[in-house]
This record gives C-alpha cells, sequence and structure tokens, in this order.
C-alpha cells in the first residue's frame, strides 16, 4: 500500500493534471489543432516534394495563397456573419472575364478597370447581400442559386466574346507587376493579401463593425435586440465578400490572362473546407482573420501538394471532400461538448496525504477537546445579515462586517442593536481590517482588495498583482481575497485562496488540495502589489505578529499554521507554527493577552483525509456525482481555538450542539467580548471572555493609543 | 444494455453497471413529515422490532422483550444477546439473537435453541415467521453479524439466506440462498413467503431473487421489515435511503477497502441509523447548514421512511421523518386497531401514527 502510495504522489507531484483544463479553456486552444495540422502538412511535404523550399517554388504557392486566401477571407466574413457565400466561385468567373474585357476589349486603363472590376464584385456580392439581408432567404439556398446564374451569365459571356477577350494583349508593366512582380522577394498578390488580411483582422476584433459582425453570427435576435443594424451588417459582409473575390480575380487575370470554362468551378468547395478547417464555425460568430489565414494555407498545400505528387484530379477532389465533412463534424461537436469536456477535465485533484489527525473528540483529554462553551452567546444581527465572514470593530465600538449582498454593514456599540449598510461594494466583502488612518480595508471575493474610509466612501486599493510568465491561466487578476492584516511600515498582506476558481466555486478547490493560492503584499505607500508566496494550500487567515517582524497564515485544506518572517535572521523564509490541526483553519486575530485566536472552520473527517490521498477517486466524484452529495470537509461544526506565538494550543471554544454556530470563520475580540462570524451564517455570535482586558482594543494593538 | 455496459468501459464513461443513478424521492416516496410529527408512543433504547401477538404489542429491546402499552409495559422475556428478529404465534416467540441462533420461548418448545441451519452456523438472523412449528428464518449475511449491517453492505456481500425449520421433527430446509442481506419477511394470502433484499433494494418472492422479481424494487432506500396492512396491503419499514455518494463509494473497490481497513465504522460513508452529528462522520456539500438551516432535502446519512404497499407489493405513499429529523433509521412498523406502530431505531422510539388522519391528508 505505502509503495502504491508513493506512486500516486510522485505522479501527481510531478504531473500537471491541472494544466490540460487550462490549456483547454483558451479560445486560442481551438487555433492550435489547424496550427498542427498546417506545420505537420507542410514539413512533409517539404520532405517528399523536391525543390519544394526553393524561392520559386514559394513564390509561385505565395501568389496562389494570395488569391485563394482573399476570397476565403471574404467567405470566413459572411460565416462569421451567419451566413454562407457558395456563389464565389461563379462570381471570381465573372470578375476575372470582367477585368480582361475591360482592359482588352474596351482598352481602360488599368487605374480605371480595376476598380471597375471591383464594383462589379460588390454589385455580384450586394445581389446576394439584399436577397439575404433585406429579403431574409436562406443564405445556403440564395447563394446556390446565384451560383448557377453568375456561372450561366459568365457562359454566355464567354460563348460570344471569347476570342475578344482572351485576344488582345495589354502590354504594361503595372499589369506585369500585378501578375508576376514582387517587392523584396515577396510576391505582390501576397503582399496586399497580407495588407488586407491585418486590416480584417483589426476590423474584426477590434471596431464597432467587426464585433457587430460576431454578435449577429452568435445569436441574430440579440444582436437585433441590441440595437444592432442586423440587415445592414449581414448586407455588407457578402459585399465585402463579392470585392474580395473580385481583387482575388484581377490576380488571377494579371498572373494568367486568360478565361477558361472552367475557371472557378468547385472553388466553393475547397474554400469552404478552408474555413471550416482553419475553425470558423458553419453556425456563425465563431472565427478569426487568423483561422482563415491558416485554413487557406493548409488547404492550398494539400491541394497543391496532391497534383504535384501526381495524383489525378479526381482524387484530390475527394480529398477536399472528406477533409470538409470531418472539419464540419468536429466542429459541430466540438462547439457543443466544449463547456461539458472543459468542466470534466479543469477539475484536477492531487495527492495531498495530511499527518492523522490530533483528536478532538469530547471526553479525549487533548488541547482540543470538545466543549459547549459557545453554547451561551448573545446573537446579532440574526436574521437579518447574511455570510458576515468577518467581524471588526473599531475604537468607537462600531461593529462592521460583510454581507453576500455586497455590503459592509455596521452595527453601533454597544448594544449593537442599530444596523444600518455602512457601505456598499458589490463583491462578498471577507477579511477585514483598519489601516493607520482609520479606514476600514477589506477583502473582496472576486473583486480585489479595496478600502472604506470613515465616511463609507468605497476606493480600490489594487485587483491584480504580477503575472507569473508560465502560468496559463492569466493569474494577475485577484480571483478570490481572502484574509488580510497591515504590518507597521505600511505593507498590506493578504492571501488569495485559490487562483484556478471564482468566489462560488471555492469547493472545487476543496476538491483539489493543490496549492493553488497565494499571498500577496500591496504597499500602502506608493501603490505597488506583488506576490510574495505561491503553491499555497488555501491561504486564509492572516495576522501580523505583536513585534511586527512576521505574519502568521492559515493553510486551509492543509490544516496548519505557518509564519512568514519580514525581518530577522530568517526574513523571507516561511516556517512551521501548528503544523497539524484537527480542523481546517480560517482567519487568525490578535488576542488581548498577547496570543492569538484562530477559527477552525470546520473539522477534518477520516473518510475525507482519506480522498485527499486519492486524487483519482476525488476526480471521479466531480464528474460523476451531481455537486450536492460530493464528499466535503465537514464544515458544519467547528471552533475557536487560542494558540501563542510557540503554536501552543492554550484554550479552545467549541459549539458543539451546532445551534447557533456550526461553522466558524473569524472572531475578534474586543473590550473582554470575543465576537464571532460565518460565512453562510445569518447572525454573529457575542461571546463574553471571563479573564481578558476589559478595554483591549485591537485598533489600538495595531497602532497604538488614540485619544 | 450494450457491452459499454461492462467492465473497465462502464467503469471509465461511467454508465452501465458503473451508473451511480438513484431513484429520486417522489411519486410514491414524495416526502413529508407524518414520521417526524407523529406522537410518541414511547422511549425503549435498542428498540428493533415490533410485532402484534393477541391483540398485544411485543417490541424487543436490547436483549429484552417487551410488551407495551399506552401506560405500562412489562418485560416478558430476557436474553443474553440483543435480539435481532423477532414474532410471536400466540404465546409463543421466537427470537434471533446478536449472539448468533434463534430461541423460542413458550409452547411446547420453550428454550429449545437453533445454533445452525444444515451444517452453517446461523450468525445474522434478522426476520422470523413462526407457523406452529414451522419456522421460516432470513438471515442476512453469513459473514457478518446484525449489528455489523454496514459493513456487509460496503464488501457488497450476497451470502444470506432463508431457510426453514420444523420445531417438532428438526427437519431443515434451505429456501433459498445468496440473498442480497435477507432482512424480512411476510406471507402473502397465498401462501407466498416475500423477503425483503435490503443491499438488491427490492423485495422478492424466493422463488424468484432476481432485482426485478416483484413490483416493488429500485426503491429509494434499503428494505427491512414486511408487515401486513388491514387492508390487505403491506408496511414495508426502510432503514436507510440511497445516496449517490454511497453508490459511488461502493463502485470504488480501492477506497473502499481502505474506508473498511483504517477508519472505524461509525465514521464511514455508510448509511446510518442514527441521526447524528458527530464532527467526524463524513459530510456532503448539500448538507453544510445555510443561515443557520440545514435543509431538508439535503443528502440523507440517515433516514426515515416507512412505505405502504398495497396487495401486489406496488408502493402507494410513504411516511417521513427527513433530513435534520430524529426519527430515521426505522426498522420495522406495524398495523394495529387503525395505529401505525413504527420503531425508530435510530431515536430509540416507538411512534404512533394515526391511519386515518394520514389517509386524509394523502388523499388530498
Amino acid at each position: 500500500m505505502s509503495f502504491a502510495n508513493t506512486l500516486t504522489r510522485v505522479r501527481y507531484k510531478y504531473f500537471p493534471d491541472h494544466l490540460v483544463g487550462e490549456l483547454l479553456s483558451k479560445r486560442w486552444m481551438e487555433s492550435a489543432v489547424p496550427m498542427i495540422i498546417l506545420v505537420a502538412t507542410f514539413t512533409y511535404l517539404a520532405l517528399n516534394l523536391p525543390h519544394y523550399l526553393s524561392p520559386i517554388n514559394l513564390m509561385d504557392m505565395g501568389r496562389l495563397y494570395a488569391e485563394f486566401g482573399l476570397i476565403v477571407l471574404g467567405m470566413g466574413l459572411v460565416m462569421i456573419g451567419g451566413g454562407v457565400d457558395l456563389s464565389i466561385g461563379s462570381m471570381f468567373a465573372l470578375s476575372n472575364i470582367a477585368m480582361l474585357a475591360f482592359i482588352n476589349m474596351f482598352g481602360w486603363p488599368l487605374w480605371v478597370a480595376i476598380p471597375a472590376v471591383l464594383l462589379v464584385g460588390a454589385t455580384l456580392g450586394a445581389l446576394n447581400g439584399f436577397l439575404i439581408g433585406y429579403l431574409k432567404l436562406r443564405a445556403f439556398l440564395t447563394t446556390l442559386v446565384t451560383l448557377i446564374i453568375y456561372r450561366s451569365l459568365f457562359d454566355i459571356i464567354l460563348l460570344n466574346f471569347a476570342v475578344e477577350i482572351s485576344g488582345g494583349f495589354l502590354d504594361s508593366e503595372a499589369w506585369d507587376f500585378i501578375g508576376d512582380g514582387d517587392i523584396f522577394g515577396l510576391p505582390s498578390g501576397f503582399i496586399v493579401f497580407a495588407i488586407i488580411a491585418f486590416v480584417a483582422h483589426i476590423l474584426l476584433s477590434r471596431t464597432r463593425p467587426g464585433w457587430h459582425v460576431m454578435a449577429i453570427g452568435g445569436a441574430r435576435r440579440s444582436a437585433h435586440n441590441a440595437g444592432i443594424a442586423v440587415k445592414r451588417t449581414v448586407f455588407l459582409t457578402y459585399v465585402i465578400s463579392g470585392v474580395l473575390t473580385a481583387l482575388s480575380a484581377v490576380f488571377f487575370a494579371a498572373r494568367l490572362g486568360s478565361a477558361g470554362s472552367d475557371t472557378g468551378v468547385g472553388m466553393e468547395v475547397s474554400v469552404l473546407t478552408a474555413a471550416v478547417l482553419g475553425g470558423i464555425s458553419l453556425g456563425g460568430g465563431r472565427g478569426s482573420v487568423a483561422k482563415a489565414i491558416m485554413g487557406a494555407a493548409i488547404v492550398l498545400l494539400i491541394t497543391n501538394g496532391m497534383i504535384r505528387m501526381g495524383m489525378q484530379g479526381g482524387t484530390s477532389s475527394l480529398a477536399l471532400g472528406l477533409i470538409l465533412i470531418f472539419a464540419v463534424g468536429i466542429d459541430v461537436k466540438w462547439i457543443k461538448n466544449r463547456h461539458k469536456i472543459i468542466s470534466k477535465v479543469y477539475v484536477s485533484p492531487t495527492y495531498l496525504k495530511l499527518p492523522d489527525a490530533p483528536s478532538a473528540a469530547a471526553g479525549s483529554g487533548t488541547a482540543y477537546e470538545a466543549n459547549n462553551a459557545l453554547k451561551d452567546v448573545s446573537l446579532i444581527g440574526l436574521g437579518t445579515i447574511e455570510g458576515p465572514e468577518d467581524v471588526i470593530l473599531d475604537r468607537n465600538d462600531n461593529l462592521f462586517t460583510g454581507t453576500r449582498h455586497g455590503d459592509i454593514v455596521r452595527f453601533s456599540g454597544p448594544d449593537f442593536k442599530t444596523q444600518e449598510t455602512f457601505a456598499h461594494i458589490g463583491g462578498h466583502p471577507l477579511g477585514m481590517a483598519f489601516d493607520p488612518d482609520g479606514n476600514l480595508l477589506v477583502c473582496v471575493g472576486g473583486m480585489g482588495l479595496y478600502g472604506v474610509k470613515p465616511g463609507g466612501e468605497v476606493y480600490k486599493l489594487t485587483d491584480e498583482t504580477t503575472r507569473t510568465w508560465n502560468s496559463v491561466n492569466d493569474d494577475s487578476r485577484l480571483r478570490l481575497a481572502d484574509d488580510l492584516d497591515v504590518t507597521p511600515d505600511g505593507q498590506v498582506y493578504f492571501s488569495e485562496a485559490t487562483i484556478r476558481y471564482e468566489m462560488h466555486s471555492w469547493p472545487l478547490d476543496s476538491l483539489e488540495g493543490r496549492g493553488n493560492g497565494r499571498i500577496i503584499c500591496h504597499d500602502l505607500n506608493n501603490g505597488k502589489t506583488h506576490t510574495v508566496i505561491r503553491n499555497l494550500v488555501f491561504p486564509n487567515g492572516i495576522c501580523t505578529a505583536f513585534d511586527g517582524k512576521s505574519i502568521l497564515f492559515a493553510e486551509t485544506w492543509r490544516c496548519r499554521i505557518s509564519r512568514y518572517w519580514l525581518d530577522g535572521p530568517k526574513r523571507g523564509t516561511v516556517e512551521p507554527v501548528i503544523p497539524n490541526l484537527p480542523g481546517y483553519p480560517d482567519n487568525i486575530n490578535r488576542a488581548s493577552d498577547g496570543n492569538y485566536w484562530l477559527a477552525l472552520v470546520g473539522m477534518r473527517t477520516p473518510s475525507f483525509d482519506l480522498a485527499m490521498t486519492m486524487p483519482s477517486f476525488r476526480r471521479k466524484m466531480a464528474r460523476r456525482v451531481a455537486p450536492d452529495e460530493w464528499l466535503f470537509p465537514n464544515i458544519n461544526s467547528g471552533c475557536v481555538v487560542k494558540f501563542n506565538e510557540a503554536g501552543e494550543i492554550l484554550d479552545v471554544l467549541w459549539d458543539i450542539s451546532g445551534e447557533n454556530h456550526p461553522m466558524i470563520t473569524s472572531m475578534r475580540e474586543h473590550k473582554g467580548d470575543l465576537f464571532l462570524g460565518g460565512i453562510s451564517n445569518n447572525r454573529i455570535g457575542r461571546y463574553h471572555l471571563k479573564d481578558a482586558d476589559p478595554d483591549w482594543v485591537s485598533s489600538d494593538s495595531y497602532w497604538g493609543k488614540k485619544s | 444494455m450494450s457491452l459499454l455496459d461492462f467492465g473497465p468501459i462502464a467503469s471509465f464513461l461511467g454508465r452501465g453497471e458503473a451508473s451511480i443513478t438513484v431513484p429520486t424521492l417522489d411519486g410514491a416516496f414524495r416526502p413529508n413529515d407524518f414520521l417526524e410529527t407523529a406522537d410518541l408512543f414511547g422511549d425503549y433504547a435498542g428498540a428493533d422490532t415490533i410485532v402484534v401477538a393477541d391483540g398485544q404489542l411485543l417490541l424487543s429491546a436490547g436483549c429484552e422483550v417487551l410488551q407495551i402499552g399506552p401506560n405500562a409495559s412489562k418485560v416478558i422475556a430476557t436474553f443474553d444477546a440483543d435480539i435481532t428478529a423477532l414474532c410471536a404465534d400466540g404465546p409463543v416467540i421466537a427470537v434471533g439473537l446478536a449472539s448468533g441462533g434463534v430461541s423460542i420461548v413458550g409452547g411446547p418448545h420453550d428454550r429449545s435453541h437453533i445454533d445452525a441451519v444444515k451444517g452453517k452456523p446461523l450468525t445474522c438472523p434478522t426476520a422470523l415467521l413462526l407457523e406452529g412449528d414451522s419456522l421460516t428464518i432470513t438471515e442476512g449475511s453469513d459473514r457478518t453479524t446484525p449489528t455489523h449491517w454496514s459493513r456487509d453492505l460496503l464488501e457488497r456481500n450476497v451470502c444470506g439466506r432463508v431457510v426453514r425449520v420444523d420445531l417438532s421433527s428438526g427437519q431443515q430446509e434451505v429456501l433459498a440462498s445468496k440473498v442480497a442481506y435477507a432482512n424480512g419477511l411476510v406471507k402473502t394470502p397465498a401462501g407466498d413467503v416475500v423477503i425483503s433484499q435490503s443491499w438488491h433494494h427490492c423485495l422478492s418472492p424466493i422463488t424468484d431473487l432476481s432485482k426485478t422479481g416483484s413490483s416493488c424494487h429500485n426503491l429509494p432506500g434499503y428494505p427491512s421489515r414486511i408487515s401486513a396492512a388491514g387492508d390487505g396491503g403491506y408496511w414495508l419499514a426502510i432503514f436507510g435511503v440511497r445516496t449517490q455518494l454511497i453508490e459511488f463509494v461502493l463502485r470504488e473497490d480501492q477506497y473502499r477497502k481502505r474506508m473498511l481497513d483504517t477508519i472505524a465504522p461509525e465514521h464511514w460513508i455508510a448509511p446510518s441509523l442514527v441521526s447524528q452529528t458527530n464532527f467526524l462522520a463524513p459530510l456532503q456539500q448539500g448538507s453544510v447548514k445555510k443561515l443557520g438551516v440545514l435543509k431538508p432535502w439535503a443528502p440523507p446519512r440517515s433516514y426515515g421512511l416507512v412505505v405502504k404497499l398495497d396487495s401486489d407489493f406496488r408502493p402507494l405513499f410513504s411516511l417521513h421523518s427527513r433530513v435534520g429529523g430524529l426519527r430515521h433509521g426505522v426498522t420495522s412498523a406495524v398495523e394495529l386497531d387503525g395505529v401505525l406502530y413504527v420503531v425508530s431505531k435510530g431515536a430509540g422510539q416507538v411512534i404512533a401514527v394515526d391511519l386515518a388522519s394520514v389517509q386524509r391528508e394523502i388523499v388530498q
């Protein structure tokens, strides 16, 4: 068994399970698959075809790519907007023949002919756009029909004017340059394509019209309800598709200078394949320029490569068709199941072996022995506050606490009968502390570190810290700031319980048991924030030692208290204070007699401790069992512990009946009383301490007496 | 059912035999508070089985058999070990003992004791049926005693049996073997014997032990004693309710083995009879107290449930004590003069439910 245990421990120590889910939840991961295909195809062809990497070949490929890529861009745009354009092949043929006619038959100069051809493309696209956008015909059928109409038009023109159109020969350097030229070794068409792609990328991802297209493709009705001009935008996507197709035809005409009856035949299939393979969803709303570029490259490499490897034309079309079906299948399945897969893979428990828990059973005679000392607490705010994670009192006997509604509530002392909303922050306020100026500093779950001035004005201290260079999830944002304390020199040390889960899904972190949390320092003097300690297992309570030279912090799922030295010979090191608690530690605060109070939010159970050493059991549980049915740390019974600088347990207070304080997340001593809070409770308890200093106020302990 | 429903593939996909779906408490099992709000008949520490003999209520509590009434109760017989099964036929009483075996008190076979049947010791007698000289015994398991039933569940044993002993001739007969914890029996008017199989969540005629042998199968809990109701139907006591977590643990061999080996039985992930608040007991997320309230629909570690069945063993309605209540671990229920007497072993109570009022509210 111990060998198996070691094996499990080693496996979970060195294999980063959690990265799988984090990578999968990145949007750019969707582009990774086409990227890999692209690199693989290119490598294969480069190794197997002679002279594949030669400049001439690359130059030729670049020209083909520019022509093909422009059309894929147009198609991608239409698809992102929720449509499809099957008529591009015919539009391409018509534009091509128009270009040749303008220069050969009519003898127009290029500066007239090229805009005229673009206008032709725009007109053809506009017809599509008008039918689909304004008349709301189905995109698939409409463009199928225009595909046939445009193709017939092309056939008629070709039949009647084939000789005139192909006969002439324009002798122009500019025309040759368009078809054949290069700048710094890059084909002219490729440069134009690169510029257009860049502009399209900016347009699609950074500007309002681009977002409108995305929005319409994602949810047409919602976009309409949001006030987006759906009809016009859809219309414009088809126009742009027509223009890009015409532009592509210009380069084609300049390169070949001829019109054959098979120009553009079957182009819609390869363009569609390119778009879908790149990751542009047929359903609309998902896609990017990068995806279009990648998809175009893959399809071009494959078709071109197959021809050059001597395969017959039919094979190439067959391969394209198969790829298209495959890509569409993946596209549909992936979009449908993406969230399911991610939610299944994201939770990744690890091996956490805790030492055997010290007994706390009544009659066990240990320091933690259960009692019912807290059964006679007097209650504050019963039923009128929800979720007082932390409580704090100022010098004037006012009690402050956070609620799950995002308020900070003030109860006026000394009887605490008057309740008022002191400030509204929005997120659930957790740990609280006073700074030297009497501002209330608050850790707000999901938001970060905030401050409230004595007048109730809320201000932000920080919601971010330094980003770790090698983290997949962006860990610069604060997800779950938990508890804080201030050192004499104005440094705020606060814990962030986990960087993998949001406020409402913290129970998932308990299933993981990984060091997902950290301690962060915010300097009140210069406003800078940096991360101090990483990879802590749900760091929670923080308290500055009485001498101000170290901070004490609790790691909840790890069931231990440690000390981090800020000063002195051990500066910058962490040493254990209480290495093994029988329960899950939460907030730590100062006691009047120079010791510390510690809240145990719940107690360890043998069944959960065992589960923590069996990651695969917990992972399966997270996937199979409904969340309400998960095995959970027992946070239905907790207690308050007093310990000294050496980590010895001096006192313990229980509410074993669980009537008022089944779970205790914080306690604060003030003038001989102990005030108790609980994150899922609806009351604050007030417990009279017999031997405590009746004048002791925590702010005085931190900042000295004030009149 | 397909090949995907068995073996490692099922285990990987969580389907077929590895699926952990549990019937919801709905339909005939729709929750109510009848058990929790009913009148207390009396507190009896260790109460386990209640039966009717000659119009009197007999209750086994600890190692005593008591005749109980609204005002007084008297001890009829005392044994050396806890009583795990009880039945009476006129003045004759038969009891099963936690130490093993069945003892008879009264009648021609007074003080006789059956230790073994067909050469195998009778370790886990759970229910008895005495008709004249013929005694039918259900045995939960041949590996554990009734006190350690949760181990038998977690070991996934299917090794109970139903035996019949003729007291005068001494003839012994095994009616059924390989039973998934036989835990109660009743004889239908047609003369068939129907038993409850706790670990298969069903009632079965002894001629057909499959999981769907009767119309009372795939129960949401673990069935226990059955008794005849006044209207030709039956009362079925259900001592615990299935949860997804327990079903899951039952399929996780490695975890289960280590839990059985290293953790004290009261802290296992297993159903419990007692509605307990020990902080070392496992907790499920839905059972976390919110705003000072333990939700009644939280996953139940212990539960109180009695089901009314019709004469074809189809569930009709049920009486509940939900999560947060006390009257959990119902092991036996018997009807007498329009009142249902329910034994909550977890609370050590006998509860008297007025059936007329239940009928009124259920019908509405």
